[in-house]
C-alpha cells in the first residue's frame, strides 16, 4: 500500500508506530531542514490528483464549482440551521472549498505516508474525543468501488490521540516544480478527499440532478464539528429503519444526512426547466437522504429506552393472547391493555422529537503550530 | 370505452390480490403479475386504425411499465443485507429504482388526460405505499404521489394508518 518515492527513503528512516512514521530527532532536524523546499501545502484552491483523467478531472471540477447549478431561493430559518450555506452559487462555492481541498484517488492509488510532527502538541477539548469509531487506519485500505471518503477528521483525531501534529505527504499532486505534497493536518477541515474514479464514471443521472456536489457537500460536513462531534460521525440506524443495524444514520438535524437532503430539497426548488422525471429523482434522493436524519436520543434516558422495549413486549405478547382468545370480555380487556400500552409509548416517544443542532465549527490546533505549518 | 373500463377494473382487482392476499414470496408476486398483465394483453381492443387505437397502446403500454416496476420493487431486506461500506450513500439498487419511478411519473403527466392512465398511476402508488416489505423512502415517495393523484381527482386519501415516519417524510416535500 504505502510506496516511496522522491524524499521518502530520507523520511522513512523514521521510526515506525503502527502505520504512522513518528519523526526521531535527528530527522526532525532533517525535515525541518526540507521544509522549505517542500512547501508546506495548505491549498485554497481545488487540486485533483495526477491519476485522474481529463474527463474525470472536468466533471469534479464542475461538481466543486457547481458550474451547472442555478441559484437556490433564500433558505428559511430551519433550514439556515440544518447548514449556512448561502443560496447563490459563489456562497455554496466558497462554503466547499472551506472544507474541501485535495482530491485524491481511491486509497489503493495513493502514493502516501503518514509523519507526524512533535510531542505533546496542545488539542482543544483535549479529553473529549467523539464515540468509538472503526480503526482509524482502515479508511486507508478502504478499497470497494465507489467508494468516497473524507479523511481529515480521523487523521486529526489520530493525531489528536497521539497528542502530535499529522503530516500527510503525497506525490499524487506533485509536479515538476513542487513533486511533494505535505499537508499538515491541523484541523478536521483539512479537506482530504478519497473518490474512487468508479463513482464518476457510474452517473448516469441527467445534469439537473448533481448527486456528486451533493456527495461532496455531504463529505464536507464530515470534517465539521468539535470534541465528541468531531466529523459529525453517523449512528447505527435502529430496529426496522431500512438501514437497520448499519452505521447509515444520523442523530443530528444538522449531519451530513440533513445537508445531503436540503441540497437536493434546494436543487428541487431551483430547478425550474426540469422534467418531471428529474423532479422526481430530487424528490427521491432527498426523502432518501431525510429518512436517515433521525430524531435525537439525547433527551431520551436509558430508562426510558428501556420502558418502551418493555412495553412494545407487553403488546407484543398481548396481542399473541389477543388473537387466540375466544372470550369476549377477555378480549376486551386484552384490547383496553393494549391501548393503554400504546399510548404510553407515544407519550414517551413524544421526548424523541426534540432537535439536535450540533455546532459546526471545528477543532484548530494551537496558533504556534498552524504558523509553523505556514498556515495563516 | 365501457369495456377499456372494465379492462382496467378487472387489472387492479387481480394486480391487488396479487401483491395483497397471495404472495408467500417474491417468485409467486411475480407469477401473478406476469398473468395479470397478459390477460390485459388479451383483452385490450385491437382496432387497427381506429382513433382510439393510440390510445389503447398508451394505455396497455403502461399497465405492462407498472406491472414490471411494481415486479422489480426492492425489499426492505435487500437493503438491510448491504455491506456496511454500500448503505452510506443512495444504494445502487434504489438508484436505479428511482429512474424507473421518474419514468411512471413522467408518463402520469404526460397523460394526465387519459383517465385511465390516472386510475392506473393511482392504483399504482397505493400498492406501493401500502406494503410494509417496501423500504420506507420508496413508500413515502408513493405516498405523496398517491395523495397529489388522488387530490387532482377531488378524493382524499386516508393517512391514519400509514407510520409517523412515514407521514413525516412525506410532509418534507414541498410544494405539495
Amino acid at each position: 500500500m504505502e510506496k516511496s518515492t522522491g524524499f521518502a527513503p530520507k523520511l522513512a528512516q523514521s521510526v515506525n508506530v503502527g502505520d504512522m512514521k513518528c519523526l526521531s530527532a535527528p530527522n526532525l532536524l532533517k525535515l525541518l531542514l526540507i521544509l522549505p523546499l517542500l512547501q508546506v501545502s495548505t491549498s485554497h484552491a481545488f487540486q485533483i490528483a495526477n491519476e485522474f483523467n481529463e474527463k474525470e478531472k472536468q466533471i469534479l471540477t464542475n461538481a466543486l464549482n457547481l458550474e451547472e447549478e442555478k441559484s437556490w431561493q433564500e433558505l428559511t430559518k430551519e433550514q439556515r440551521e440544518i447548514g449556512n450555506i448561502g443560496p447563490t452559487i459563489d456562497q455554496r462555492h466558497q462554503w466547499l472549498k472551506k472544507r474541501i481541498n485535495w482530491i485524491l484517488p481511491a486509497m489503493e492509488k495513493v502514493d502516501y505516508q503518514l509523519l507526524s510532527y512533535g510531542l505533546n502538541i496542545p488539542y482543544p477539548f483535549e479529553d473529549r474525543l467523539p464515540p468509538l469509531q472503526e480503526d482509524n487506519f482502515n479508511i486507508l485500505s478502504d478499497s470497494r468501488p465507489g467508494t468516497i471518503r473524507n479523511l481529515s477528521p480521523e487523521l486529526y483525531l489520530q493525531g489528536k490521540k497521539t497528542k502530535s501534529l499529522i503530516l500527510f505527504r503525497t506525490t499524487n499532486f506533485g509536479n515538476l516544480e513542487k513533486p511533494v505534497h505535505l499537508i499538515p493536518l491541523h484541523s478536521p477541515r483539512a479537506g482530504i478527499i478519497s473518490l474512487d474514479q468508479e463513482a464518476i464514471g457510474s452517473e448516469t443521472f441527467s445534469s439537473k440532478v448533481p448527486v456528486l456536489s451533493s456527495i461532496l457537500f455531504h463529505e464536507a460536513r464530515h470534517g465539521d464539528g468539535h470534541a465528541e462531534n468531531l466529523g459529525f460521525p453517523h449512528s447505527v440506524c435502529p430496529r426496522d429503519h431500512d438501514y437497520s443495524g448499519q452505521k447509515a444514520c444520523d442523530r443530528t438535524s444538522n449531519g451530513a444526512y440533513a445537508i445531503s437532503a436540503l441540497y437536493f430539497e434546494k436543487s428541487l426548488e431551483a430547478c425550474s426547466s426540469c422534467k418531471e422525471g428529474d423532479k422526481e429523482v430530487l424528490r427521491f434522493f432527498q426523502i432518501e437522504s431525510q429518512n436517515r436524519v433521525l430524531p435525537s436520543l439525547k433527551r431520551l434516558s436509558l430508562n426510558t429506552l428501556d420502558e418502551i422495549h418493555r412495553l412494545e413486549n407487553q403488546i407484543n405478547n398481548l396481542s399473541r393472547l389477543y388473537f387466540s382468545e375466544t372470550d369476549e370480555q377477555k378480549l376486551n380487556e386484552i384490547r383496553d391493555k393494549i391501548y393503554k400500552y400504546h399510548d404510553e409509548i407515544q407519550q414517551l416517544e413524544k421526548r424523541r422529537n426534540a432537535k439536535q443542532i450540533l455546532d459546526p465549527s471545528p477543532e484548530k490546533v494551537s496558533t504556534h503550530e498552524r504558523r509553523f505549518f505556514g498556515e495563516e | 370505452m365501457v369495456k377499456n373500463k372494465v379492462v382496467i377494473i378487472a387489472t387492479t382487482l387481480i394486480t391487488l390480490s396479487a401483491v395483497f392476499l397471495i404472495p408467500e414470496n417474491k417468485e409467486d408476486t411475480r407469477r401473478l403479475l406476469q398473468r395479470a398483465q397478459s390477460t390485459l394483453t388479451h383483452v385490450l381492443p385491437n382496432k387497427k386504425g381506429s382513433p382510439d387505437q393510440k390510445k389503447a397502446e398508451i394505455i396497455k403500454t403502461f399497465h405492462s411499465q407498472k406491472m414490471r416496476v411494481l415486479n422489480e420493487l426492492p425489499l426492505k431486506r435487500d437493503l438491510q443485507g448491504l455491506e456496511q461500506g454500500d448503505s452510506h450513500y443512495t444504494p445502487e439498487l434504489l438508484k436505479s429504482f428511482a429512474k424507473k419511478m421518474a419514468s411512471i411519473k413522467e408518463n402520469t403527466v404526460t397523460y394526465a388526460h387519459i383517465p385511465e392512465i390516472q386510475v392506473a398511476a393511482l392504483d399504482f402508488y397505493a400498492l406501493c405505499s401500502d406494503r410494509e416489505e417496501y423500504p420506507l423512502s420508496i413508500r413515502s415517495l408513493c405516498l405523496f404521489n398517491r395523495i397529489k393523484l388522488a387530490k387532482a381527482q377531488g378524493e382524499n386519501v386516508d393517512i391514519s394508518g400509514y407510520p409517523l415516519e412515514m407521514k413525516k417524510l412525506v410532509i418534507q416535500l414541498r410544494p405539495f
